[in-house]
């Protein structure tokens, strides 16, 4: 028998950490301590750096309210006592005040977790006025469902704004481009008789491929009031619609330049930090849309340039 | 060791040097030695068995921290014994699991890369991906977080912990790769060459046949 002993060098990790969704139910809280353990056993399992929760279902009543914080709060124990380090984040609405029929203890779980995560998008989920088609994120919104928060004792490091990636792709009823209006189906959501349900959620290169491709798009317009912007473009109506051969949409969507102003809100307000949903919908690998790419990690990266601590953020790590 | 190679061991694996459960005493005074004496983590300590059933249950009982065992299912035992050991490990699992010590391998080429990460941000940018697959080095570059929205995890998992080693990024920065070392003993039984490491460092398959046919 032989041996012989030899030496290689490794490259060392990187400094992202990694996380798992929780896949919480309303079900699941009937029994929170046995939650919380499947959960955390989850996040061993995957080597996870921590959890993301996304419960986003109206809760009966308070001792609901009460068993979802209880779990958050074991399953983030559990995790810091494997790892003092964990993160677990909690997803919440762009705003405290029941949004979708949601009243969490929203500051029982802030205390529980490292960040709330704020989807400071779907802000046209439950729409009470006339049924048309607009911004996914207006800033003057998101920064009132911010200052809910604080209202609520929450303190503005405990909150990551996170902004949507993807875009709202309508079919208008009725049309005018030149006002700027497109008016949708009514689709009720939770009470309210139209929501952004009429539309389709797509990823933000999506909405390059049609600029690019489509022959009938409109140049995209910035609202400066929702600092969002939108088209408009015609398509094939869906064969069950005939006599119709070709519909309107109105598309709504965010890009590096809107983002940019969105982000800045989070460094005004000394916010935990930024998010975005979802780091899928940008194409890493389409030619034509590299500007468009590059542009939307620019935006981040100025983001971070005028944030991090050179002496340990990530810019020291990254650069 | 650190003294031949210049460089800091920083994983243990017990293997090689006959079955370390027969030599329960030494052993385990050897792994609070490395643990207390020369500060290698006991989550960095693995003893490789073939499996001995009592010993498994003390070594279980001792609850050397996070110890992990490797346990080798020859390939060409019965199923009766597969059986048995299953019980076995059914068991080990649960004693020491229940502190949530035992694991599953790492699913990474360098186990390292399972290890937790501590970011040093002073404020997060979170992003969710609601693919499985390796997100691309260009966004982890402007990341301290990454969600995975997905039951499959583990290829986005290696790859958000190893930047460098990303297929897309072979020519990336390299200033921040570690020179950590990682020792591997090759020994050959019969016509097998049998690679034991410190941690998953494994060499491309050419490599290793290179060396086969020169030993």
């Amino acid at each position: 028998m032989h041996a012989f002993v030899f030496v290689t060098p490794q490259a060392h990790q990187h400094n992202v950490r990694f996380h798992v969704k929780a896949n919480v139910h309303v079900d699941d809280l009937s029994d929170a301590h046995a939650a919380a353990a499947r959960i955390a056993a989850k996040a061993h399992e995957a080597f996870a750096d921590g959890v993301n929760f996304d419960l986003e279902s109206p809760l009966a009543d308070a001792s609901v309210v009460q068993k979802y914080t209880d779990l958050v709060r074991e399953t983030a124990s559990l995790l810091r006592q494997k790892n003092a380090a964990s993160l677990v984040t909690v997803d919440v609405p762009w705003s405290p005040a029941n949004v979708d029929g949601r009243s969490y203890d929203w500051a029982g779980l802030a205390d529980a977790v490292d960040y709330l995560f704020v989807m400071a998008y779907d802000m046209r989920s439950q729409i009470w006025d006339e049924c048309t088609a607009s911004a996914n994120s207006p800033p003057a919104q998101v920064e009132m469902g911010l200052q809910q928060y604080f209202k609520l004792g929450i303190q503005p490091v405990k909150l990551v704004l996170g902004l949507p990636w993807y875009a709202y792709d309508y079919s208008c009823v009725e049309v005018d481009v030149k006002d700027n209006f497109c008016g949708i189906d009514r689709v009720p959501f939770r009470g309210a008789p139209c929501s952004d349900a009429a539309g389709r959620q797509r990823p933000l290169m999506d909405v390059y491929t049609i600029l690019l491709d489509s022959s009938n798009a409109t140049r995209p317009m910035l609202d400066s009031l929702l600092v969002s912007k939108s088209f408009f473009y015609s398509a094939p109506s869906p064969p069950s619609s005939s006599p119709v051969s070709h519909e309107a949409h109105m598309v709504w969507f965010d890009d590096a330049d809107t983002l940019r102003t969105k982000y800045s809100v989070a460094r005004t307000l000394d916010l935990g930090g930024i998010g975005m949903w979802n780091i899928d919908c940008i194409s890493y690998s389409d030619g034509r849309q590299q500007p468009m790419t590059a542009a939307m990690l620019e935006a981040l990266r100025e983001y971070r340039s005028d944030l991090f601590d050179p002496g340990r953020g990530v810019r020291a790590i990254h650069r | 060791m650190e003294e031949a190679f210049q460089t800091r061991v920083s994983h243990v694996v017990f293997m090689g040097m006959g079955e370390p459960l027969m030599n329960m005493k030494n052993v385990v005074r050897a792994i609070r030695d490395l643990n207390e004496r020369v500060g290698i983590g006991e989550r960095h300590i693995t003893v490789s068995t073939v499996g001995v059933p009592n010993q498994l249950r003390r070594l279980a009982e001792l609850r050397l921290g996070a110890v992990a065992v490797v346990l080798w299912l020859a390939a060409t035992s019965s199923s009766f014994e597969r059986e048995a050991w299953g019980h076995v490990l059914h068991e080990h699992t649960h004693t020491v699991g229940e502190a949530g010590r035992v694991r599953r391998n790492c699913p990474c080429a360098d186990a390292r890369l399972c290890e937790p990460v501590s970011s040093g941000a002073a404020k997060v940018v979170y992003g969710f991906a609601v693919d499985g697959s390796a997100p691309h080095p260009t966004i982890l570059d402007e990341l301290t977080d990454i969600s995975v929205f997905n039951e499959e995890t583990d290829e986005a998992m290696c790859a958000v912990r190893s930047k460098e080693n990303h297929p897309h990024n072979r020519n990336g920065p390299r200033s921040f790769i570690a020179r950590s070392a990682c020792i591997c003993v090759y020994t050959r039984a019969h016509s097998i060459l049998i690679q034991s490491c410190t941690h998953s460092c494994l060499l491309p398959r050419r490599r290793i046949s290179t060396m086969s046919a020169s030993m």
